[in-house]
């Protein structure tokens, strides 16, 4: 897909000042990067690349970066732009970017990579056509249909933005780029070789945990995860297995959860470089931002292994995401404690996937129809019970909601929709039905609450006002945000960290550290809680913490940050 | 030779394009020792991404799609013999006639089948016909229109690191050693991190390409610098018609890193349309079509564009258009990969315009040599692919120029036991020559990147397309001011031997100057207009006094001597002697 779709705010005009700012780093004397700034004219349609020409060739000023072609050939541009992987002759400038050396790679100076571990790797999985049958002469016998999906892998520049982007690469997993590689022979009748074989045990294809990342930042358009991954995986499995197609949050499970196996080393300054990446690309966070880590007991296990709650009393099922369960157990554990001090009986949504959102932010429908069919097919009996199914993250929720119908268009996926509810949302109609009589014990002075996107423009912060009310704090105030940030262009997808901080100090972050330190700031979605912890020295925390410690325990309540790593 | 890093090696390519890279490859095969040194990556660098079309000359179909009666006398013998009228008019008559038959013949019988052997995959229709244009049927592609150099460039990548050949890449060569009347080797400076190298060779093959970016617009990658002529020069070589200066006339106007986009004037995929050029008045002024069996319809282009400009309703930089609104959709969405360029500044190509400019281009000239052998005038150094003067570059030629400097490579080294040395105080001076660049002061100088702009401003002002004596001679003057004033006064923020392309930049901008003095001094001494090469005050085809070749040596004096020397016409001779410009098909 192209991404050119990504529109700046306002258009740049020619001769409009571009503030380009550029990591410089000379391994051989510096100690560490430097930032320098610098101001570029605007020229028409300008691309990146010509804001690091006119850097050297008018402002007379060293800046090592490389290119040959200028036309998407070479793959020699590719640059970090405000977090993100970019093919410099290729993407337009924005008004203001931060540029940086493709991320995962050494560095050999300022813009410079050093790709040889992508060559080496390329050698080594046998890079060169091998013909199944001998060779008929010129033109030979082959149609276009047949070669359609390896030509299309033929376009590949090895400009290794997908390797950069790709969450997997490492030690275990060669990367993308290596797939694509293999994957025009792979897909080309002509070509003989085991390739699904040397994907799988040269290349590492196993570790890929399906996030399309690849596919995402790809300038060749190749859809790698379609073509290249899936085809190479399906070549890779041993006959008469049927290929499972679209496992890839099952996949980001199984690898977070060995991540949380494994918490103290994984959260080690350095460590594991997979889970890092992960993170980052699952979450969407610049490396410049502090990471979350991984808890050392994941939510669901946390959960098999409390003592239990109430046999009697309402049912109601927690659909718990990937992210409270590896990453924010305590808020998992608050809200399970809040209900059951309440007098709810509590179950998780067991075998529950993904909810389809981030592959619908790829616009992959494919893939999100297929998760979102499982859910459905796992939530409707609950639902047909009439038992509430709770959502602690907004957009998890609102993808069930608003998405599923359309997904599939089945009574059962209405029904689901109908059914979900935010943790907001039933707290605030349980207390209204008279239903949920907790009084707080240890109420907070004041709540600043901020809306998360997806629950603003959906649902209003109605509910999440109405509930955080229950803690019997004197002021429940929302801050007028529009978004933290964290979403990007179509509310769902996490943006560059320079945009993004900009976005949030308009009004978020100031609000945030003006705030009394007596203050709980209250905010549902994790991208928004990250977005804070980021951008201030507060820490805000889920409604669902926050009705606990005032109206169960305190916030101190060593059970429930037992789980969070340290 | 303080840091000097000495390698010994039988064959020596300096290079990495298609030219190259086929010598390396053939001369590695036939057990040789090869190193390569190549200023970029092998088969990133360089122009060979850029050969979109291969000429493939299938036998034309008549209207309701049967191969005429004629193909009988031999396919490929047709095919060889539009394969030549092609190259006599590419090179507007200065082409090594000899050498293009040879050429020809290679390219029709072999390239092909050397290429798809190996998984080159030739454009396909779904019914397994090869996609050509219609219906002269003149081209081939492999994967897309415009993609056909960069996926086979990407193979010879990966054939060669599957060798022992030993490749210095982001090492660009400096000078050329000799020793008496023979080249013994080079050096080189790996610019990553600052190795110098003296490399011993028992054959030289100089493959630096051509298309260079001498002007502020070209179609020349970063590392095309023109050095290849100067090396060679200074070694004794001689260079012949480098005033045979092509520009494109439709590449796009902006952005600026995309000039080297070419829309296409040649015949498309899957259609009989051509593209259009229009004027700022919204006038056609040039349709591909008006000479459909014209085979270098690039060439035209400038001509008509030419008058425009001198009209006021176009010029160089802009203000005129490229259209390919009459063209099926499907040659434009899934053949040509010029299209999503468009699409990606938001122009849709089935139904808008888009605006182009002037582009400096390839050369016809280069190094002077002998067309079987790709030898040189001086001993032990061959030059292959578009660093030569035998015709204008070109993917499958420039592959055949590789294997025949193979070949010869081959019969040298067979030839020749020991390994000659070089001379160690050249090599010294060689080094402290190129570390000498390395400096920070002048404090108020230039960064070489700065040199290199000016250079380019000068060429694009005025030695552009349309230029007249005194124009030139005004470039003339920069040029030598440049050299004078510019040059010493070139300094960087940081002395680093890390990446430092400061460095190149530097190397690269002497070389520049160099390289330029000497075209404009050719282009001077030419008072004609021929192909590419228009003079507005010789606006004459000028057959019978300057079907000539403008041969070009460095005299001991340093100064360049130059001379005529006839062209032999062995197969083709034009039909016009001395005739206007403008009405010349070529
Ligand atoms: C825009 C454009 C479009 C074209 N379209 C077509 C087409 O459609 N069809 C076609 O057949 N041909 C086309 N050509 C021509 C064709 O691409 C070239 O003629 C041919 O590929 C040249 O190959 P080469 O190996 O001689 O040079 P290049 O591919 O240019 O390779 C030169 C190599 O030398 C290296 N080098 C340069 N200087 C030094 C140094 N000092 N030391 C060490 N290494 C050095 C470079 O890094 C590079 O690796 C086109 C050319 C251009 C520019
Ligand atoms: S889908 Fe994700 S993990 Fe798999 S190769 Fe692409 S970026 Fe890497
Ligand atoms: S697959 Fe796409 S993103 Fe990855 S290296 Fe190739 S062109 Fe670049
Ligand atoms: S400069 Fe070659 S791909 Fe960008």
């Amino acid at each position: 897909m192209s991404q050119s779709s990504e529109v700046a705010a306002e258009p740049i005009q020619i001769g409009d000042p571009i503030k380009l700012t550029v990591e410089k780093f000379d391994p051989s004397r510096d100690s560490e990067p430097q930032f320098e700034t610098y101001t570029v004219p605007y020229t028409k349609e300008m691309r990146v690349l010509e804001a690091l020409d006119y850097v050297v060739e008018e402002l007379g000023e060293s800046l090592s970066y490389q290119w040959f072609c200028g036309v998407k050939k070479c793959g020699m541009c590719g640059v970090m732009v405000n977090g993100r992987q970019t093919l410099g002759c290729w993407e337009p400038v924005q008004a203001e970017m931060t540029l940086s050396p493709l991320a995962g790679f050494p560095v050999i100076r300022d813009l410079v990579i050093d790709r040889s571990r992508y060559f080496e790797d390329v050698q080594k999985l046998g890079p060169l056509f091998e013909r199944r049958d001998a060779y008929s002469g010129f033109p030979e016998d082959i149609t276009g249909a047949q070669l359609e999906s390896a030509a299309e892998n033929m376009h590949c520049i090895e400009c290794m933005l997908c390797v950069s982007a790709c969450p997997a690469n490492g030690d275990m997993f060669m990367g993308p780029a290596p797939m694509v590689q293999l994957a025009k022979f792979a897909l080309d009748p002509r070509d003989g070789g085991d390739r699904g074989a040397a994907a799988r045990d040269i290349g590492g294809l196993d570790h890929c945990v399906g996030c399309l990342q690849c596919t995402r930042v790809c300038p060749a358009e190749i859809s790698i995860f379609d073509t290249a991954i899936e085809g190479l995986k399906r070549r890779a499995k041993p006959k008469g297995r049927p290929t499972r197609r679209s496992r890839f949050f099952a996949d980001i499970h199984s690898v977070a959860r060995r991540g949380s196996r494994f918490a103290s080393l994984a959260n080690w300054a350095g460590g594991s470089r997979l889970m890092r990446r992960i993170i980052e690309k699952v979450l969407q966070i610049d490396r410049r931002r502090a990471l979350p880590k991984f808890a050392k007991v994941p939510f669901d296990r946390w959960f098999a292994k409390r003592d239990s709650g109430p046999s009697e009393g309402t049912e109601v099922v927690l659909f718990h995401d990937t992210f409270v369960t590896y990453f924010e157990p305590e808020v998992g554990q608050a809200a399970t404690g809040l209900l059951e001090a309440a007098g709810y009986r509590v179950s998780l949504a067991d075998g529950r996937k993904c909810c389809g959102r981030p592959m619908l932010s790829e616009g992959n429908e494919e893939k999100a129809r297929v998760v979102a069919a499982h859910n459905v097919q796992l939530l409707a009996p609950i639902a047909r019970q009439g038992v509430p199914i709770v959502g602690l993250e907004p957009s998890c929720v609102l993808t069930i909601r608003n998405d599923y119908p359309g997904l599939i268009a089945t009574e059962d996926a209405r029904l689901v929709a109908g059914h979900v509810l935010t943790f907001e949302e039933f707290i605030a109609g349980e207390a209204r039905a008279g239903r949920f009589k907790l009084s707080p014990s240890n109420p907070p002075d004041e709540i600043l609450l901020h809306g998360h996107c997806h629950q603003k423009t959906m649902i209003g912060t109605g509910p999440a006002i109405e509930a955080l009310g229950l803690t019997g704090a004197q002021r429940v105030a929302e801050i007028p945000t529009t978004c933290c940030g964290m979403a990007g262009s179509n509310g769902y997808e996490c943006e560059h960290y320079d945009r993004s901080i900009e976005a949030a100090e308009v009004t978020l972050l100031p609000a945030v550290r003006a705030a009394l330190p007596s203050t709980e700031i209250a905010a549902a979605g994790v991208s928004c809680r990250q977005q804070i912890k980021s951008g201030t020295s507060r820490v805000a925390r889920h409604p669902a913490e926050i009705l606990y410690a005032s109206l169960v325990g305190g916030s101190a309540d060593k059970g429930h940050k037992a789980g969070q790593g340290s | 030779m303080s840091n000097v890093i000495p390698l010994e090696t039988d064959v020596l390519v300096i290079g990495g394009g298609v030219a190259g890279a086929r010598a390396a490859y053939d001369a590695s095969q036939a057990g040789l020792s090869v190193t390569m040194v190549v200023k970029g990556l092998l088969g990133k660098s360089g122009c060979s991404i850029f050969a979109g079309n291969l000429n493939y000359f299938a036998p034309p179909k008549d209207e309701d799609g049967a191969a005429p009666a004629q193909a009988a006398d031999g396919e490929e013998a047709l095919r060889v013999k539009r394969t030549m009228a092609f190259l006599a008019k590419y090179t507007h008559y200065l082409g090594d006639q000899e050498y293009m038959r040879n050429a020809s013949a290679w390219s029709q019988s072999e390239f092909f089948d050397w290429i798809e052997s190996r998984g080159i995959y030739l454009l396909r229709k779904d019914d397994g016909e090869i996609v050509t244009d219609l219906p002269r049927r003149t081209q081939a592609w492999a994967v897309q229109m415009g993609m056909s150099g960069t996926v086979v460039m990407d193979m010879m990548r990966k054939l060669i690191f599957g060798t022992n050949i030993r490749v210095l890449e982001q090492t660009t060569a400096t000078r050329l050693m000799t020793q008496g009347d023979q080249v013994v080797g080079a050096t080189a400076l790996d610019f990553v991190n600052g190795r110098f190298y003296g490399i011993r060779a028992k054959s030289v093959i100089l493959a630096t390409g051509h298309s260079n970016y001498m002007s502020l617009r070209s179609t020349g990658t970063r590392d095309g610098s023109a050095s290849g002529w100067v090396l060679a020069y200074e070694a004794g070589a001689k260079v012949q018609n480098i005033e045979m200066q092509w520009h494109h006339a439709s590449d796009v106007a902006y952005p600026a890193s995309w000039m080297r986009l070419h829309l296409y004037p040649n015949p498309l995929p899957g259609t009989e349309h051509r593209s259009q050029l229009f004027n700022k008045n919204g006038d056609m002024f040039f349709d591909s079509n008006w000479m459909p069996e014209n085979p270098v319809p690039y060439i035209m282009q400038l001509k008509y564009l030419a008058k425009e400009v001198a009209a006021g309703r176009a010029s160089l930089d802009g203000g005129f258009f490229s259209n390919f609104t009459h063209v099926e959709r499907q040659s434009l969405e899934k053949y040509i990969y010029q299209t999503q360029f468009a699409k990606k500044i938001d122009i849709d190509l089935g139904e808008e315009m888009y605006e182009n400019a002037v582009t400096w281009h390839m050369n016809v000239g280069g190094v002077r040599v002998n067309g079987l052998t790709m030898e040189t005038d001086v001993d032990g150094l061959l030059a292959a692919g578009s660093v030569a003067a035998l015709v204008t570059g070109g993917l499958a030629n420039s592959m055949f120029e590789g294997l025949t400097a193979a070949r010869t490579a081959e019969q040298r080294v067979a030839a020749n036991d020991a390994l000659p040395e070089l001379d160690g105080s050249k090599v010294a001076d060689e080094e402290a020559r190129v570390f000498g660049m390395l400096r920070k002061e002048p404090r108020d100088g230039l960064l070489p990147g700065q040199v290199k702009k000016r250079i380019r401003r000068a060429m694009w002002d005025h030695m552009n397309y349309i230029k007249t004596e005194a124009s030139m001679r005004t470039a003339q003057a920069e040029l030598d001011r440049i050299e004078a004033e510019d040059l010493p006064r070139m300094r960087m923020n940081t002395d680093t031997h890390q990446f430092n392309y400061d460095w190149v930049d530097a190397l690269d901008a002497v070389d520049m100057v160099k390289a330029l003095q000497m075209q404009v001094q050719f282009s001077l001494h030419r008072k004609e207009s021929r192909g590419g090469f228009y003079r507005e005050d010789y606006p004459v085809t000028d057959n019978t006094n300057w079907l000539k070749h403008l041969v070009g040596r460095q005299k001991d004096s340093g100064e360049l001597e130059l001379e005529m020397q006839p062209v032999d016409l062995p197969y083709a001779v034009p039909e016009e002697k001395i005739a206007s410009f403008f009405d010349v098909d070529y």
